[in-house]
């Protein structure tokens, strides 16, 4: 590990005068990918603020060229960095006699390919958002807030230190609630914001703490430091303290919220109220990966720690299979993908906590291609179905004109999500679980089975929904957002239009191809290579398994074992589903009680109600009535009499009578003088 | 060192006199009052005289007179239940205190004095009480006002005024006492006729030591000469002054004023023009009604704004 | 110019002074009539005039003397504007009583 940490070679940041030739050698533009989406975002706000401009079709056109720029800009990062780093001050920001942070980016392979993700999927979304989004009253509102979230993304994405990264945390957190609560006349909307929101805030306590201990213990929060320290820590074998242990767990915290891993998994289900495209960029490919991106980010400091890696492996795990079971009995069909994205975000931590953290950032990158698609094509459903997503109402939708090319984008992305051979989730999923069998740590072999059996659950509630809704007899009925005269036979369900199914046949193909970016294992593909010349960067100890024989070598028996219960899974939802539909009702009736609870979320919400909301909430009136009314109110309220009994002891001195005054007067000069008299 | 002991009995001796004198109806205590007051004063400076042997120290018999006649005149002047009375005992302490100014060798202060307050600023009074005071009307020309009749307070007041009196005096005899004994007694004598050469040349015209055609050229008193330019001769001749010639209060007063404090001297001329212009303002009666408010302006508004806050 | 004060006779000055001075204090403070009130203020001037040109002659110069022309200066000043009030106040109430212009109470 100290050899990897060896070759991270930081000395062109620390020194400034190395610092400019570093500089302009790489990415010396990379302040424009934040700048781009910036101009956007004001220009977007600025229409919607005017009441011509809120539904102006260039508030769509304006966000598209803005992400689009930023894209670009990020291949050309990508390109110019290749597999070295880079640093840019844009600013100076935070400059104390102690504390140092710069608006200044930190550039290696990790960057380049996240910025990839975040403005690449960004730019397909507002394409796909542009039409869907038509006609709404927030129009230019919504990309106003598209493009600030993407501000915020590249930021936190790019962020040289902590409390940048954190500026964008929290602005990712703030766009997110916006976002959810987009729709902000229904008041389900307005309580998933609020919840998502506060969700967060327990998380980001723990990374505000963490980001402190930070601070405190290394005296910088700059990433460049921290590591150099680190690194002269590995060298010299010292004793790493308890407080450094603690950071990890502190900055976990703040992952795992905003990640939705358990126990704070809760507010990204209900995140979906909020406009499909945002559930697509937000809620499945971007931001809910931030975490995810923390952990490689600080991978070093992670290493430290002997508990940090295996806790997050083991969170990851349960929350992979728990979300699976739940996917499984939903019948909206977003929900079933937003438990579907906690539980691949959940493969995502399993990777890194099994030291895999190619194949954690690699699942992230294919991840963000196949859910965008799902979620988007699903979004596409919604649309032309004026808001049905119960998949009991939808049915063979491949037959309807016009939705074939959803269909099949779906499909792909289906396949992506279950782990087919060849596929974008194949490569990526097998990579993680292969590496659970190599890495030594507690339990990680039964981390292993336990995702290879989520692995099965993921191929089929993925394609029991691909089944019922666009495969089978053709049916449907509209949902709640037709409004009419017209009964349900009228209703004609409009196809998509070229945009939506631009972005989709993209996403489809990116779900396939996506994978092949990390055919030839961690260390060898260009997607390991590209995450090894980063800071997550510390895999080649483990890479000596890979001569092995076969069944020994969990890389290459993995692949066949994970596309024999991939195909079990797509099996068991075809015959279910689209052979024998109503078996599916009669099973569901055999283990009727846990479906139920199943379909309840295992009433997660209900349990965290009555464990810590009602607690919270009595504590809280406790805390009312002592705190706020009797001592606070009462301090208050004594502030206030204090005056008014001084005063009324005081009046009647004021009465008004020039000789009343005067008398004091004159008892007051005797007073002087005889006070003078005895100090004299 | 001054007996502050006698003082202070002195003060409470005062403070009881002073409340048998002040004004109310049907006093018949004020005699007591006026003895017990009057011993009070002369005990007090018993006690002060007590410290000296040297009779030279001591004030002659018209300091104690003038001081008598001028506290006799103030205490009658607050317990006159009638104004105009009160104005006329004023006169009387203004005298007195005038006196005590010749006593001191401020002759034109004493004078000053008098023409400033007993001529000027008391006329003013009489002007002002005869304009705004309530005269008895004729059935009864003894009837008195009420609040002139009663005083207000009296135990407070005259406590307080009395611890005042005797912390005052405490605290100026132990001043005193630190002072150096005849400060002045180093100082040039008729200093001031170096600036006044004209009145040095006319005291030695009149004694013939200077021909018309001469002119003074400079002054020395320290060794009580002058200097005297004559055409005839080259250089300054000496000239003795005459025996009698001496700066007088005047002299010394004007001097001062105008070589001291000439600022000073202004800046009163500016506050007396202010007092004046003053004085004209708020005496005028409102020239166009309602403008600078009505005469009952403050009866009429209280109870209205009462009444609107309940 | 005559002697010099000795000390003992400062001393007798000041009495006069300080006994002056605070019986026009009470004057001032138990008399309900504003002109008396005035009058008071001005033997309090006196009482002060008393104590400046003894120190004064104590001192051997002529500085009291200057200060008492102040003092008359703005003891002729404050009774302009004094009596000019109490015309004025006199025009509101009809009254001298200083208890009538109790208002400002708390």
């Amino acid at each position: 590990m100290m050899s990897l940490l060896a070759q991270f070679d930081l000395t062109p940041m620390l020194s400034l005068a190395s610092e400019e030739t570093a500089t302009r050698a790489i990415g010396s533009w990379a302040g424009w990918i934040p700048l781009f989406p910036l101009i956007a975002a004001i220009a977007c706000g600025v229409l919607a603020y005017r009441p011509s401009g809120a539904k102006s079709k260039r508030a769509g056109l304006i966000c598209i060229i803005g992400l689009g720029l930023a894209f670009v800009v990020s291949i050309l990062l990508a390109l110019n960095i290749g597999h070295g780093q880079g640093h840019v001050t844009l600013f100076e920001w935070i400059r104390t006699d102690h504390l140092k942070a710069d608006f200044a980016f930190f550039l290696d392979p990790l960057t380049s390919i996240m910025l990839i993700v975040v403005t690449g999927i960004g730019t397909l979304v507002a394409v796909y958002a542009s039409e869907y989004m038509w006609g709404d009253r927030g129009y230019a509102r919504f990309f106003a807030f598209v493009s600030l979230f993407i501000v915020a993304m590249t930021c936190l994405v790019l962020a040289d230190n902590l409390i940048l990264m954190y500026l964008g945390w929290e602005g990712v957190g703030l766009c997110s609630y916006l976002l959810i609560g987009f729709y902000y006349e229904k008041p389900a909307a307005v309580a998933a914001a609020k919840k998502a929101f506060i969700v967060n805030r327990i998380g980001d306590l723990g990374f505000a703490l963490g980001i402190m201990l930070t601070y405190l213990q290394f005296g910088s929060v700059e990433f460049a430091v921290i590591f150099k320290q680190i690194e002269a820590w590995q060298a010299s074998g010292a004793e790493i303290s308890t407080a450094v242990q603690t950071i990890p767990f502190l900055l976990m915290l703040g992952a795992f919220g905003k990640s939705a891993q358990l126990p704070l998994y809760v507010w990204l289900p209900d995140a979906m109220e909020g406009p499909t495209p945002v559930s697509a960029l937000i809620h499945a490919a971007t931001m809910v990966t931030a975490g995810v991106y923390l952990i490689a980010r600080m991978l070093p400091l992670f290493l430290l720690s002997p508990y940090a890696l295996p806790t997050v492996a083991w969170v990851g795990c349960i929350t992979a299979l728990f979300s699976a079971t739940i996917g499984m009995a939903q019948y909206d069909i977003k929900r079933i993908f937003a438990y579907s994205t906690v539980s691949q975000l959940g493969y995502m931590f399993m990777g890194l906590g099994v030291l895999s953290s190619v194949g954690g950032t690699f699942h992230l990158f294919t991840h963000a291609f196949f859910k965008a698609a799902l979620f988007l094509g699903s979004g596409a459903v919604m649309h032309g179905f004026a808001g049905q997503l119960d998949l009991r109402k939808l049915s063979g939708l491949w037959r309807v004109p016009g939705w074939q090319i959803v269909t099949a984008s779906m499909f792909v992305a289906c396949l992506a999500l279950a782990g087919f051979p060849l596929t974008a989730g194949f490569f990526s999923k097998d990579m993680i679980l292969a590496q659970a069998f190599v890495t030594p740590g507690p339990g990680f072999e039964a981390i292993g089975w336990i995702g290879l059996i989520t692995a099965g659950m993921t191929a089929y509630y993925t394609f029991r929904v691909f089944f019922r809704v666009f495969m089978g007899p053709v049916s449907f009925k509209p949902g709640d957002d037709h409004h009419g005269a017209h009964d349900d036979h009228h209703f004609h369900p409009h196809a998509p239009g070229p945009a939506i199914n631009f972005v989709l046949i993209v996403l489809g193909l990116g779900a396939i191809f996506a994978g092949w970016l990390g055919v030839g294992g961690a260390s060898h593909g260009w997607f390991g290579g590209m995450v090894h010349a980063s800071s997550a960067n510390y895999e080649a100890v483990h890479e000596t398994t890979h001569e092995a024989g076969f069944f020994s070598n969990p890389h290459q028996w993995m692949m066949l074992a994970s596309s024999i219960i991939g195909i079990l899974g797509i099996a068991i939802a075809a015959y279910l589903h689209l052979l024998n539909r109503p078996a599916a009702e009669r099973w569901r009736q055999a283990i009727l009680p846990v479906a139920r609870l199943a379909e309840h979320k295992w009433c997660v919400d209900e349990g965290y109600d009555l464990l810590i909301r009602r607690p919270l909430r009595a504590v809280g009136h406790i805390c009312y009535a002592l705190g706020d009314t009797l001592i606070i109110n009462g301090l208050v309220a004594l502030a206030g009499w204090i005056p008014r009994l001084i005063g009324a002891a005081v009046r009647p001195l004021q009465n008004g009578r020039l000789q009343g005054y005067g008398l004091g007067m004159a008892g007051g000069a005797a007073m002087l003088l005889i006070i003078v008299w005895w100090m004299l | 060192m001054v007996e502050m002991s006698i003082i202070y009995a002195a003060c409470v001796a005062g403070a009881i006199g002073m409340l048998f004198l002040l004004p109310r109806r049907g006093n018949r205590w004020g005699l007591i009052g006026a003895i017990l007051t009057a011993g009070a004063l002369g005990a007090a400076m018993l006690a002060l005289a007590r410290g000296s042997n040297d009779s030279g120290d001591h004030p002659d018999v018209f300091f104690y007179v003038l001081s008598f006649v001028a506290a006799g005149g103030a205490v009658r002047m607050i317990t006159h239940p009638r104004p105009v009375y009160a104005a006329l005992y004023f006169i009387l302490v203004v005298l007195a205190t005038a006196g005590l100014f010749v006593q001191l060798g401020a002759e034109f202060m004493a004078f000053a004095l008098i023409i400033v307050y007993a001529g000027a600023i008391l006329i003013t009074y009489l002007f002002v009480i005869m304009l705004a005071q309530e005269a008895p009307d004729d059935q009864h020309p003894d009837a008195l006002l009420d609040y002139d009749a009663m005083a207000r307070e009296p135990v407070a007041a005259t406590v307080v005024a009395f611890v005042l009196l005797g912390a005052l005096l405490g605290v100026m005899y132990r001043g005193t006492n630190h002072l150096p004994a005849h400060a002045a007694n180093h100082n040039v004598p008729d200093a001031e006729l170096a600036m006044l050469v004209g009145k040095v040349e006319s005291a030695l015209r009149e004694a013939d030591l200077m021909k018309d055609s001469e002119t003074i050229a400079s002054v020395d008193p320290a060794a009580r000469i002058a200097w005297v330019r004559s055409p005839s001769l080259e250089n300054p001749r000496v000239a003795e002054w005459p025996a009698g010639l001496h700066a007088d209060n005047v002299d010394v007063v004007g001097v001062s004023l105008l070589a001291e404090f000439p600022v000073s001297l202004e800046v009163a001329g500016v506050i007396l023009m202010l007092a004046m212009l003053g004085a004209v303002v708020l005496a005028r009666k409102p020239a166009f009604g309602a403008a600078i408010g009505s005469p009952h302006g403050f009866a009429v508004r209280e109870p209205h704004g009462k009444a609107s806050a309940s | 110019m005559t002697a010099p004060l000795s000390l003992l006779a400062l001393n007798h000055y000041l009495l006069v002074s300080g006994v002056l001075f605070v019986i026009g204090l009470i004057g001032f403070l138990t008399r309900r009539n504003l002109i008396i009130m005035f009058l008071c203020t001005e033997l309090m001037f006196q009482a002060a005039a008393i104590a400046m040109i003894a120190f004064g002659a104590y001192h051997g110069n002529a500085q009291g003397q200057v200060f008492l022309i102040f003092i008359l200066t703005i003891a002729a000043a404050e009774a302009a504007l004094a009596l000019a009030l109490v015309v004025a106040l006199y025009r509101r109430r009809a009254t001298l009583d200083a208890e009538s212009w109790s208002e400002l109470q708390g």
